[in-house]
Order: C-alpha cells, then sequence, then structure tokens
C-alpha cells in the first residue's frame, strides 16, 4: 500500500465506506477533488460524501477512460461516451447528481446530453408525469388556465 | 385530464368521486393522499424517483439539460410547469443554449451530411469554420470543415496531428482576408495536455493543404477563452476573464503579444466578443440588469479600452 501512496495515489472513500484507491491525475479530474488537494488540506484519503460505492466506481471509470485515451489517442472515445451513458434512470441522474456534485465537467456534459436526448420527444404531459409526478396535485387544482393553455397541440 | 387518472387507478376507492367534488373538499391533505394514490398506478410505469428529482429539481442541472435541446421540444417544454418557463425564457440561460443556434447551422448540417451535425465555431469575411461534434471536447474522429458562403463549396481539414506528440486542439481560427490572399490559414491551438497551460500552435494553409507544425509554444493561465478567437487586421484576439491582460496572436510576426482587457475580472456578463466596422468590440451586461449594456471598442494600437 505505501509502494502505491508514493506514485501519487488517493483514496477516495464513498459515503458507504467503500475505498477506492485512485491515481491522482485521474481522481483530479473532478475539480472538486483537485482544488482539495492544491489546497493541501486533504490526506490521503478523501471523502466523497453523497456519492456512494456503486456510483463512485462509474466515476472513477470514466475518469480513468478518458485520462488512458489522452495517453493513447482518444481512439473510441465517443464510443465510450455514448455507452457509458447509456444506463437505468436510477443510475443516470444518480451519476449527474455525483458529477455536479464533484465537478467532473466531461461527465456532465455527456450525461446532460444524453438526456436532452431522451427527453426531446417526449411530449409536455409525459415530462410532466416523468419529472414533476410529486407535482400534479399542483397542477391539476391550482392553474387550472394555465393547464388549458399548455394542453394547446404545439405542432 | 382527470378521466386518464381514473381508468389507470386501481379500483380500490369505495365509491366514483367525481372531479367537481374532487375540487370542492376543503381539506386538502386527503384530496393530495387520494390523487397520490391514483396517480400511483401510472407512477410505478414511468418510474420518478428522488434521484431524478435531485436532478430535476437543481436549477443549474435543469438548466445543462434543457440548453442542450432543439429549438422546437425546448419551446414547447414551457409549457411544463412556472419553473420551467421560467428557466427557459430567462436570457442568461439561454445565452449558453448549445443545440444548432442559427439557421444556417440547420442548413449547412444537410449540405455537409455529416452524422454527428455541425457546429459553427468562427465565421471570418465570408467564411465559415464548422467542426462536426457538438461536444466541447476534441474527439479523434472530429472533423473540421471550411465552408465558403458564396460558392457553398467545402473542404475538409484534416486534424493536426503531428507524429504520436499527445495533444489537444484547444481551438481553431480562421485567417482570411480576400483583400490580401485568397488563401485562407487556420491557426490551431494545441494544449500539450488533457487540460494542461502549455500551448503550441499549428498552422494551415489552403495552398499547400497541410499543417505547419511551429515551435512556438507559450504558458499561458487557462482564463483565455479559446473558443472566442475573433480575427482582425492580421491579428486574432481572445479575451480572458480573470486577469487584465489578455494575448493576441500577429500573423505576420508569427508571436503572441499581450494586450490590456478592460477590467482586472469581469464579473460582469459577457455578452459578445467580436469585431464590428473595423474595430475589436466587447458587450457586456450592466450590473444585473439585462436591460442596459456596455460596448467597449478596442483602440486600433491596442492600448486600451473605450
Amino acid at each position: 500500500m505505501s509502494s502505491s501512496l508514493e506514485k501519487n495515489m488517493l483514496i477516495l472513500r464513498s459515503s458507504d465506506g467503500e475505498e477506492f484507491i485512485v491515481p491522482e491525475v485521474v481522481a483530479v479530474m473532478s475539480k472538486a477533488i483537485k482544488n482539495m488537494v492544491e489546497d493541501e488540506c486533504a490526506s490521503n484519503t478523501i471523502p466523497v460524501p453523497n456519492v456512494d460505492a456503486n456510483i463512485l466506481a462509474m466515476v472513477i471509470e470514466f475518469c480513468k477512460k478518458h485520462d488512458e485515451s489522452e495517453a493513447e489517442a482518444a481512439s473510441d472515445l465517443k464510443t465510450f461516451d455514448s455507452e457509458f451513458v447509456n444506463r437505468g434512470q436510477e443510475a443516470l441522474y444518480d451519476l449527474i447528481t455525483a458529477a455536479n456534485f464533484r465537478d467532473v465537467k466531461e461527465l456532465l456534459d455527456a450525461l446532460c446530453q444524453n438526456v436532452a436526448e431522451m427527453i426531446k420527444g417526449k411530449s409536455v404531459h409525459h415530462i410532466r408525469i416523468q419529472f414533476l409526478g410529486y407535482q400534479l396535485f399542483e397542477i391539476l387544482t391550482s392553474n387550472f388556465i394555465w393547464n388549458i393553455w399548455c394542453d394547446r397541440d404545439f405542432d | 385530464m382527470e378521466p386518464s387518472f381514473s381508468s389507470s387507478s386501481s379500483s380500490q376507492s369505495q365509491s366514483p368521486n367525481p372531479p367537481l367534488l374532487l375540487l370542492a373538499m376543503s381539506s386538502s391533505a386527503l384530496l393530495h393522499r387520494r390523487l397520490r394514490r391514483r396517480v400511483s398506478p401510472s407512477a410505478t410505469a414511468l418510474p420518478f424517483s428522488s434521484s431524478v428529482q435531485k436532478v430535476i429539481g437543481n436549477d443549474d442541472l435543469l438548466k445543462q439539460i434543457l440548453v442542450r435541446l432543439p429549438a422546437k421540444p425546448l419551446f414547447s417544454f414551457q409549457a411544463v410547469s412556472h419553473r420551467w418557463l421560467s428557466l427557459i425564457s430567462d436570457p442568461y440561460v439561454m445565452r449558453d443554449w448549445i443545440a444548432p443556434k442559427s439557421p444556417l447551422a440547420f442548413y449547412y448540417r444537410s449540405f455537409i451530411n455529416d452524422p454527428e451535425g455541425v457546429k459553427i465555431c468562427q465565421s471570418c469575411n465570408g467564411l465559415l469554420l464548422c467542426s462536426s461534434s457538438c461536444y466541447s471536447l476534441d474527439y479523434v474522429d472530429t472533423k473540421y470543415y471550411v465552408l465558403n458562403l458564396t460558392t457553398k463549396k467545402y473542404s475538409i481539414i484534416p486534424r493536426p496531428v503531428n507524429g504520436d506528440e499527445r495533444n489537444f486542439v484547444v481551438s481553431m481560427t480562421l485567417i482570411f482576408d480576400p483583400s490580401v490572399s485568397p488563401d485562407y490559414n487556420i491557426l490551431a491551438v494545441r494544449a500539450r495536455q488533457w487540460r494542461g497551460v502549455d500551448f503550441c500552435v499549428a498552422l494551415y494553409s489552403s495552398s499547400t493543404r497541410t499543417w505547419v507544425f511551429s515551435g512556438l509554444s507559450f504558458t499561458y493561465l487557462s482564463s483565455i477563452i479559446f473558443e472566442n478567437g475573433v480575427f482582425l487586421d492580421g491579428k486574432i484576439y481572445w479575451p480572458t476573464c480573470l486577469y487584465e491582460i489578455s494575448i493576441y496572436y500577429d500573423c505576420i510576426g508569427h508571436g503572441f503579444v499581450p494586450y490590456p482587457m478592460p477590467h482586472g475580472r469581469l464579473t460582469k456578463e459577457l455578452l459578445h466578443f467580436g469585431e464590428f466596422g473595423g474595430h475589436l468590440q466587447l458587450v457586456e451586461f450592466h450590473d444585473d440588469c439585462i436591460r442596459y449594456f456596455q460596448v467597449l471598442e478596442l483602440k486600433a494600437d491596442c492600448s486600451k479600452w473605450l
């Protein structure tokens, strides 16, 4: 362990206590971690609160891939990106939260693009049910006129 | 809207509640519970979980998603809720809109016929520089095009690759002045690392169709906005957002020269950085009010902004 730590390795600890050993170059793709490292307020173990082991593993996978492809001429980076973001709803949105919180710009870009692709063909009604389910009560009762206006056919 | 839920709801309720009765009920808690139960079957079909809510409930993240939508869905989604409407109509938010910005992009998307779509990077005296990726990242298969708007002809620009050197194209800027030469050049600024501060340049010439890699390299702080290069009078200007001094590239002397920026820290919103009437102009919002903006102009000798 100590030998690997000498080569600028960092340990990231997820919210549920699992630890990941990551090269520093990979970890600092997250601006939040980069700032911590630069300010020297981090020891070798960096806690990553709010992000559980599953999601953290995915984020690290993404960062590693991007770091490797830097070394060997980014060949199939785009294919990797599009496959990477192609996951279940839950994981996708958890990843966005994590990427935003840890400030990993490339990941956030790719994920948001994916969500945009997913929702661009949907109807307003569908978006409401999918995203604003908890607000249905409000929409149904208080915005009566608003609703009528909204239900116009936009095509 | 109401009947669609009644039809999909489980028939657990003892008596069917007509919508009017529902609306008339004063106890909102009860009403809420009832609606919840009615909604739940469709909710399981289309799950909205706490993680979805975390993303959609965050204005910044929702904005990130919205700015990636094409025009038509974007504007129809104004109808989703008051919050979406206010986000989509906010000029600050929509300034970042990166979906096809101009009708030209729509037109040339089909013209060039690239499956990835085409993004306009820069225009310069009648030529358009486009890239094939809508991401800001520079992938290995990103293609670059130069379009002549008058003749509607285009040529594909190869990526500036120099052996197996590891570097990434940060920006490409057209250098074209028909009054000087009918050929154009392209200046590529490349970073040695993924997000490093060492840059080197390469120059493409349309007459020889090759890249020339100059030994010129420089180290500069990453606050220069390389995407916003402006070609004017044989110089390429880039704005910076954090420092009082930015740089321009002198296409005749082939070197980088510093020039001042109007403020030490551009806290005001940068609206536009471009050329107008032979002068370099910078338009910024005044304070927080979007109704007022300030237009600054760089003196011809690059000494100060007026």
